[in-house]
């Protein structure tokens, strides 16, 4: 599996306005709904399902990035936004930091093998430094996912 | 010195979900109070336990075996610890993940 697999070409948002953590998820869930890939009826109910999970604990990881996520029926396979924030967000993050980068992802409850290669995934890019620093001086939407190609065919 | 004894075992992955964010949590908040090494090792991949970054690069499914290594003072007792987490399957309810 590759970041290009389940990354939403059309849910990348590259300045995410300055606000909390529910500003956040509903943004980069509304990027999922315009670009097509969850119903807007559903909307609503994936930014509850994922700001419950929030509440067992953050999803803030550390590295200035947090990987918000549900198992939402909604959808049939595995799907994620990437979203910056050059102002950072709290995220109530486990190092207490604010995040700048901000993986989304929703899968399908069927299917758990999927919803942990996609963490799989983005936690083995995530440990590369290079991947990091890049990430967060993308300017575009364009530039973030010329960046992801790139990570899928370790040209970093 | 007895601070260099390793020890090693098998862990299963039995929670139906495998081993997603939470449960690398509690992986990771358990290991952090060790002063020893703690290392899962999936094939070719090892993870330092210490790690929720490095723990969710496994990308354990339920019924993946992982090897446990433990380096430093009470091995055997970090290793049973850690191992009681997995044969409780993490006292995870299987929603939300």
């Amino acid at each position: 599996m590759k970041l290009c697999d389940f990354v939403v070409q059309g849910a990348i948002v590259p300045d995410l306005p300055a606000g909390t953590k529910e500003t956040a998820i509903r943004a980069m869930v509304r990027s999922l709904q315009k670009a097509g890939s969850i119903k807007a009826e559903d909307e609503e109910n994936i930014v509850a399902a994922i700001l419950k999970r929030e509440e067992l604990g953050s999803t803030g990881i550390g590295r200035g990035v947090a990987v918000p996520h549900t198992k939402h029926g909604s959808t049939d396979k595995l799907i994620a936004a990437i979203a910056l924030a050059k102002d950072g967000v709290d995220f109530a993050s486990l190092d207490g930091e604010p995040v700048y980068i901000i993986f989304l992802l929703i899968s399908p409850p069927d299917r758990p093998g999927d919803h942990l290669r996609g963490l799989e995934n983005i936690s083995r890019h995530l440990r590369n430094d290079h991947f990091c620093k890049f990430l967060r001086q993308s300017k575009t939407s364009d530039d973030i996912w010329e960046l992801l190609t790139e990570a899928d065919n370790n040209e970093l | 010195m007895s601070d260099a004894v390793i020890h090693r075992r098998t862990v299963t992955v039995i929670n139906e979900q495998g081993l997603h964010f939470r449960p690398c949590q509690l992986i990771a908040q358990a290991a952090q109070q060790f002063s020893g090494t703690v290392v899962f090792c999936r094939g070719s991949t090892r993870a330092d336990a210490k790690s929720l970054l490095e723990l969710l690069t496994l990308a354990a499914e339920q019924g993946t075996d992982l090897e446990l290594e433990v380096t430093g003072p009470d091995p055997t007792n970090v290793a049973d610890k850690l191992s009681e987490l997995f044969s409780c399957g993490f006292q995870m309810p299987p929603q939300p993940a």
